[in-house]
Order: structure tokens, then sequence, then C-alpha cells
């Protein structure tokens, strides 16, 4: 049964029974049967003995290690809230957690004093995933990585960058961030 | 239902108005994958009707207070588009479209691995473009292969199909002048692995011989539009597959024309 021909199953269709392996991912097991639930090609695992559904259409969850786009909800001196919206390269919206927190030993790659002046609420800000559970930890402390988009704190205005500072064009007020290398540059803002 | 006239339904050599035998389906074709922006979608034309269902999900659940911290909501909404009937219909829910949505969502929670997903929603949307009796199972059987080209966990599909009882005779799949002046029909859905009833609703009145039959009926029918549910998905893979050959292909002209 565990040739490499690439099989599609659907969800309900039988791909193995209980006596010749464990049910993996996207299966279940009843009467005896294992079966699939979801739309996919079969993988029989032989390390393991499990057969498991890779899918087709995958439902999009934060994992570490995926660099993440998200919006600044609550800022504190010591921690940083962000509403991950998307994980860069998938189309698809995101089940499950979207709330991740930096800490201010992550935020930049030098020492931070207070995050209040990295990171304000509102900013599109791009991040990895160090962590996904129990929570999910991001980290900005890379150039490429931290504020993509600001907007100004006295006229909401789209903030322009100066140099290392963020410069409001509308009402001339200069503010600090974490700007990411890809201030500006972003597809889509 | 039950409106008194002269229009026979069932002719001498027991056909039907449409030129139909008591047992035989209108043709049925579906479409998996139709929509671009959705996370699933499925078109189906099932006789005259013409039904666009497409799913959302697993996400957020919004209101929070829907939120159940045990498993997934599977919100649907029914909708009949203006000039989907032939008078205009008024747009927006009305007391039958809350009906079915609620109706259609317990049918499709039942074959959903819901504990998967706590505190999220499966959003299902159920457009019907033309209405021509029978929408209920057609919105149900799109839906259902929209949720697995969506990649959501299931048992099963689900399957609807509608029987019913014209000219004192159980017939398969009412049209809409048998709907109309019919005496009874029964729209079913079943988990065709199991043979499971998840919807099965009455408006007329049969006895409960012709009851059984109507359901004997509609069961066997749904197993073969199971089987058009598992083409469409499959045919549509195909074309995914094919797709991805065809980019792989054109990458490594690029690459021998960098070279």
């Amino acid at each position: 049964m565990s040739g490499s021909k690439k099989r599609v199953v659907l969800p309900g269709e039988v791909v193995g029974t209980s006596e010749e392996f464990l049910p993996g991912e996207g299966t279940f097991e009843e009467d005896g049967k294992i079966i699939s639930s979801k739309l996919g090609i079969v993988k029989y695992n032989d390390k393991d003995m499990s057969v498991s559904t890779e899918p087709l259409n995958p439902i999009v969850t934060v994992q570490k290690g995926d660099i993440v786009i998200g919006v600044v909800t609550g800022v504190r001196e010591t921690m940083v809230i962000v509403d991950i919206k998307k994980v860069e390269g998938k189309d698809r919206g995101i089940t499950g957690e979207t709330l991740g927190t930096i800490h201010v030993s992550k935020a930049s790659q030098g020492y931070t004093k207070d995050l209040r002046k990295e990171f304000r609420i509102g900013d599109v800000v791009r991040a990895k995933v160090m962590q996904a559970k129990p929570s999910i930890q991001l980290t900005t402390a890379y150039p490429e990585y931290g504020v993509v988009k600001a907007l100004c704190t006295r006229c909401r205005g789209p903030m322009l960058r100066k140099g290392t500072m963020m410069y409001c064009p509308k009402c001339e007020r200069t503010e600090t961030r974490k700007i990411s290398s890809l201030y500006g540059k972003m597809k889509g803002f | 239902m039950g409106m008194k006239t002269d229009i026979k339904l069932i002719d001498e050599k027991g056909m039907r108005i449409d030129g139909r035998r008591p047992d035989q389906l209108r043709p049925i074709k579906i479409e998996a994958g139709v929509l671009k922006r959705a996370d699933g979608s499925a078109y189906l034309e099932w006789g005259k009707n013409k039904v666009l269902a497409a799913v959302y999900g697993p996400r957020e659940a919004h209101p929070r207070h829907l939120q159940d911290s045990a498993k997934a909501i599977v919100q649907c909404r029914y909708n009949m588009a203006p000039f989907s009937v032939s008078d205009r219909k008024r747009p927006g829910p009305d007391r039958r479209s809350v009906e079915i949505s609620k109706i259609i969502s317990e049918a499709l929670e039942s074959v959903i691995l819901t504990e998967l997903f706590p505190r999220s929603s499966i959003d299902v949307f159920i457009e019907v473009l033309q209405a021509n009796a029978g929408t209920r199972c057609a919105g149900l059987t799109a839906a259902s292969v929209a949720l697995a080209d969506a990649g959501i966990p299931m048992k099963d599909l689900v399957v609807g199909c509608a029987a019913g009882k014209i000219g004192d005779k159980v017939v398969l799949d009412l049209g809409k002048e048998e709907d109309n002046f019919g005496q009874a029909d029964v729209p079913l859905a079943i988990i065709p692995r199991t043979g499971e009833i998840v919807l099965l609703q009455m408006d007329g009145d049969m006895t409960q011989e012709e009851l059984f039959k109507a359901i004997e009926m509609a069961k066997e029918a749904s197993l073969r539009i199971y089987e058009l549910q598992k083409e469409a998905l499959r045919r549509r893979y195909a074309i995914v597959a094919e797709e991805e050959k065809e980019e792989i292909a054109s990458m490594e002209e690029i690459k021998e024309e960098e070279e």
C-alpha cells in the first residue's frame, strides 16, 4: 500500500485500516478504518506506520519561523501587542491565535529602554515568529523587521522616513520608531 | 402546495411535466473552486437552479460572545438573489431564508470536525442565483463541495436531495410546477458513508409508507449526486496539478534563457 504514487483523497475516503497504520494528520479512525478528513494527497509514513493526508488547500496558522505582518494594538514599556493579520507568502487568512507580543529584549539588535519610543498603536509591523506555542512571541531584531507603516500620533496622517526618524509632512511632527528597512517599500501600502 | 388545479402532473405513460421518469433527477453540474478570493467555493447547476457557495475560515468568530471555547461554530447564510425568481424577491433575509440557513448550518456541522478549531467560526455563504424548486438541497450540496475545497476537515461530504408526492405518486426531485401544485415535498440530506440523515423536512402530507418510500428514493439519488461531488473535487485538483506543471515548465524555460 505504501507506494510513492500520488493519490488524491476526499473527505470520507478510507485510506487504510487500524491494523495497518496509525491515524496521522488529516485522518481519523472509525470502526477499525482510517478515514481521510481532508481533500489532499495520502502520505504513508513507514517510520511510525502512520497515514496522513497532506491538504491541497492548507489552513494557515502562525508557526515558528514565519514572517508575519500585523497591526500594533497595545504598547507598554516592556511589551508590544500585535494583532497578526497575514503570514507572508500566504493568501489565506489566519486560523486560531492571532495576538502576538514583542518583548523589549527582542525589539532591536541593540538595547531598547522603552518600547513606547519604538512602536505606537496603529503601526503596521513586519516581524518574525520566535515561538508559536503556548503564546506567539515575535522579534523585530533584524534590519528588515520593524515598523513598515506608521501614522502620526497628532494628525493620524501617514509618516515618512527621515534618516532614523519618522516625519509627518502634514503637521511637521517628528517621532521615533524601530523602522524596518522595508519602510514604505512594501506592496499595498 | 395543495392548490387545487386541473394541471396533470403525471401523464398516462407515467411521465412527468418536464418529461422525466418518476425516479429521474434533473441534470446536475458541479464545479469546485470557482471564486478566487474565497477560501473554498463551488458552483452548482441543478436543472434550472443555479447556486454559488463560498466558504471562509476557520477564522476568529465575531462577535466574541458567539465563540465556543470547545469547538468552532458553523455560520451559514442562505440568500436568494432578487432576480432568482420570476417575481422580484425583496432582498435580505426573511423567515424562509433564516430557517434554511439554520438547517443547512446544522447539517454541515454534523460532518465538520469542529472540535479542532475552538473559538473559531466557519462561514458558509450560499447565493441562489436562479431558483426552480429544491434550492435548499442544491445549496447544501454546493456548500459541502466548497467546504472540502477549503480544506476543512470533515467526516464526509453531505448530499441533499428531495422527493415528493404528486398526482398520488411518490417521485424524486420535484420541479417548480410539481412543488407548487403537488401534494408533498420532502427535502432530505444524508452522510453518504453512513447513510445517516442530517436534514429532513416535509411540506404537505403523505402516509407513513409513502414517506419511507420517498426517503428511500432520495437516499438512493443522493448517492448518485455524491459521485458528482467527488468528481467535481477531483477535476478541480487535476487542473491545479496541471497548472503547477506548466508553471515549473515555464520557470525552467526562464532559467535556460538566463543561461
